[in-house]
Order: structure tokens, then C-alpha cells, then sequence
């Protein structure tokens, strides 16, 4: 399933209130779009059609599919998924390690799952099952959390490893969440460099805010640093196909969020910097 | 019972207890389950306010009140988006006589969009 992965460059979650942003910025590699925002009735916005146009790659990026689900997935959403892929000539498609519903109720966001063999087996089969369906590579995210199932039997990296070494799927990390899962549940940041980077499709990158001791993954403050020194951290390891900023809410003016993706470019030619300095 | 079975059943329980209001399960922490639960009507809160910026604005004060007392007692269905969140509450209103009078018309037009396959 994983071909070569396409270098992508650098990135943003497209969303309509800042389209007339996005359109003038002429360095993106890629936007990722909300799968479910433009399939079914609401359909492909014309300015991301547009953005294809002039080259800049469209990845699909899924929040429904409830890959974590112990029941099976539902093949219409996994189709509609596979059209969008199509339609956009998308070089890959992604997803979360999570699930979002159970009982019959939509949990309205991304859960995270237990990491336990039971679990691993749940999402291997899951994953395998969307992947006999998509046109493209499927890459899935590690998801933030704000509290950790009881009784885990295997280690975040080890965990990810096993799911993309049985499904050959391609990793999505997303620092921001590895930044708060380690504020809000102690896990450490080094133990980033135990994941599996080598399997990297792209990176997100975000912004949040601390209230109350905990952290929260909103998408809708400024990158912090910290986030940002995974960025560098990261890049001073490996070459990595992608960066890309998600904002969801707050948008703030055209300025700020120049500075916002300018400040993400920085951190990875730090990085690339530290790396060659080292080769040499 | 298989392990999936099971797991099945531990993934519905926590959905149920983040949506019911009361957030407490077994082996997790408290706080943060409460926390989390709090976050997830929020976010639906603000769907439905982006998506229908009019319900908000008639309600004025008491929409974040009347929406989570309405969240907590109607959880969100699969394939329900913030449309058809929007519709439900007002219908939830007006079984309770508190749809404002300006709602009315715009209650109708949620019900035909949701027809029409908006989510």
C-alpha cells in the first residue's frame, strides 16, 4: 500500500475563513482538507479546486471513520473517502488512530483508544479494511488526549510501530498532541525519538492553551514553543515529507498567521541545519 | 466473552458516560473524564453556533445554558452533524415551549436541509 511518499513541503488545514489567506501564499506544498466538510451534499469548495489547479497537492483527512471502533468501520464512509482521494488526485489520505463512537452514540470527537493487543487487532483489521478500499496510502494520526485508559499493555511507540508494521500504513504524527499527551499524561517528549519517524507521511503542528493544569489541543491559539522545538527536534533527526499548521477557530490576521507558518519553516531549517552540520 | 465483545462494550461505556453528564467510569480519572466531557458539549455547542449563527444570537444568554441541558439529556447520534444537532435542539425547545417566536420559520428550513442530505 505505501508507495514512495511524495515530498509535500509545507502545509495548512484548509478551512474557509482563511481561504483568501491560503490563496495568496504562494510556498504551500499541500492543504489538507476536512473529508466530511466537502463530501456528500456540501461538495469540493471551488477555491480548493482552484488550489489543485496551480499544483498544490489536496490531502484527505478523515475524522469519522472510527478506526479504534471494535465494531467494523462503515465501507460508505471509507468509499466517500476513496472518491474525494480521486476527485483530487491526492497522493495519500489520512485518518486517526481513535475511535468516535460506540453504543450508538457519536461521540463528536476523537477518543483515544486503550493501548492493548486487543485494541491493536481491532484497529489492524480496521485499517487493512479501509485500505482494501482507497485508490492511495493511508496515513494515521496519533491523537491528543486528556485522560489515559487504565491498564495499557503495550508503550506508545510500540504501539504505533505494531499497528504500521502489520498494516504498512504511513504515520501522521502530530506533535502538538505528542506536546500535550505529554504535559497531560507524563509521557516524555524524547520518547518521540522511540516512535517510528522513518514511516512519517507528514507532520501537523497546532497551537493550545493551558487552563487549570491541563492542556488543550485547540487548535486556536499560537503554536507554543515547545511544539515547536519538537518541529526542530524532529527535523534535526530525519528528512521529513511535510509540515502543515492546523487552525481551526480564532483565526487571526493575515500577519499573524504568516508569522505562524514562517515560525514552523524556521524550526525546520534549524533542524535540517543541526543535521548537516552533523553529517559533515 | 471474545475480547472484542468486550472491548466493544468498554469503548460504549465511556462514550456513554462523557455524554451523560455525570463522566464517571471505573478505573479513569475522574477529573479528566469530566473535563473531557465538558470540552465535547463545547465543541458541539460552537458547531452549532458556527453553523447556525441565528439560534445562538436568538437565544442570546441563555443559549450555552439551554443547549448543555439539552446535550446532556439527547446525545448525538452517528451521522448527526451540527444541522441536524441544530434541529433537534430547537425541536427540544418547542416541546418545552421555549422556541423563540423569530426560530420558528428557521426550525422548518433545518428540517428540509436535513432532507436534503445537510449535515
Amino acid at each position: 500500500m505505501s508507495g514512495p511518499i511524495p515530498p509535500l513541503g509545507l502545509g495548512i488545514g484548509w478551512r474557509p475563513e482563511i481561504a483568501r489567506f491560503i490563496e495568496t501564499r504562494a510556498d504551500l506544498g499541500f492543504v489538507e482538507v476536512i473529508a466530511e466538510n466537502v463530501s456528500g451534499a456540501a461538495g469540493i469548495p471551488p477555491a480548493v479546486l482552484q488550489l489543485r489547479e496551480r499544483g498544490v497537492h489536496v490531502v484527505p483527512h478523515g475524522v469519522s471513520l472510527s478506526l479504534g471502533s471494535a465494531d467494523a468501520i462503515d465501507r460508505g464512509r471509507v468509499r466517500q473517502l476513496a472518491d474525494l482521494a480521486r476527485t483530487l488526485d491526492a497522493p495519500l489520505v489520512s485518518e486517526h488512530i481513535a475511535f468516535v463512537r460506540g453504543g450508538g452514540i457519536e461521540a463528536g470527537h476523537l477518543l483515544p483508544v486503550p493501548r492493548t493487543r486487543a485494541q491493536l487487532r481491532v484497529l489492524v483489521r480496521n485499517i487493512r479494511a479501509a485500505q482494501a478500499l482507497l485508490p492511495v496510502p493511508l496515513a494515521v494520526e496519533n491523537v491528543a488526549a486528556l485522560f489515559d485508559w487504565p491498564n495499557p499493555e503495550i508503550t506508545e511507540a510500540d504501539f504505533l510501530r505494531d499497528i504500521l508494521d502489520e498494516t504498512g500504513a504511513l504515520l501522521l504524527l502530530d506533535l502538538a498532541n505528542v506536546h500535550a499527551n505529554a504535559r497531560n499524561l507524563g509521557s516524555h517528549a524524547a520518547e518521540t525519538e522511540a516512535l517510528p519517524l522513518e514511516r512519517i507521511a507528514y507532520v501537523h503542528v497546532a497551537g493550545g492553551e493551558e487552563r487549570d493544569g491541563v492542556y488543550y489541543d485547540t487548535h486556536a491559539h499560537r503554536t507554543p514553543p515547545q511544539v515547536l522545538e519538537l518541529v526542530e527536534m524532529l527535523s534535526s533527526r530525519r528528512e521529513t515529507p511535510g509540515f502543515m499548521l492546523e487552525r481551526d477557530d480564532h483565526f487571526p490576521s493575515d500577519a499573524e498567521m504568516e508569522e505562524e507558518l514562517d515560525a514552523i519553516v524556521r524550526a525546520v531549517e534549524r533542524g535540517r541545519a543541526m543535521r548537516f552540520a552533523r553529517a559533515v | 466473552m471474545p475480547s472484542e465483545a468486550r472491548l466493544a462494550e468498554e469503548q460504549a461505556a465511556l462514550v456513554a458516560a462523557l455524554a451523560d453528564g455525570q463522566a464517571s467510569l471505573p478505573g479513569f480519572d475522574a477529573t479528566r473524564l469530566r473535563a473531557m466531557s465538558v470540552l465535547l458539549r463545547a465543541k458541539r455547542r460552537r458547531a452549532v453556533a458556527r453553523r447556525c449563527p441565528g439560534v445562538a444570537h436568538a437565544l442570546g444568554e441563555s443559549f450555552a445554558a439551554s443547549f448543555d441541558e439539552y446535550a446532556i439529556g439527547m446525545p448525538l447520534r452517528p451521522g448527526q452533524g451540527p444541522m441536524g444537532d441544530a434541529g433537534h435542539f430547537l425541536q427540544w425547545l418547542r416541546d418545552r415551549g421555549r422556541l423563540p417566536r423569530e426560530l420558528r420559520l428557521f426550525a422548518l428550513k433545518l428540517r428540509v436541509l436535513a432532507r436534503m442530505g445537510f449535515r
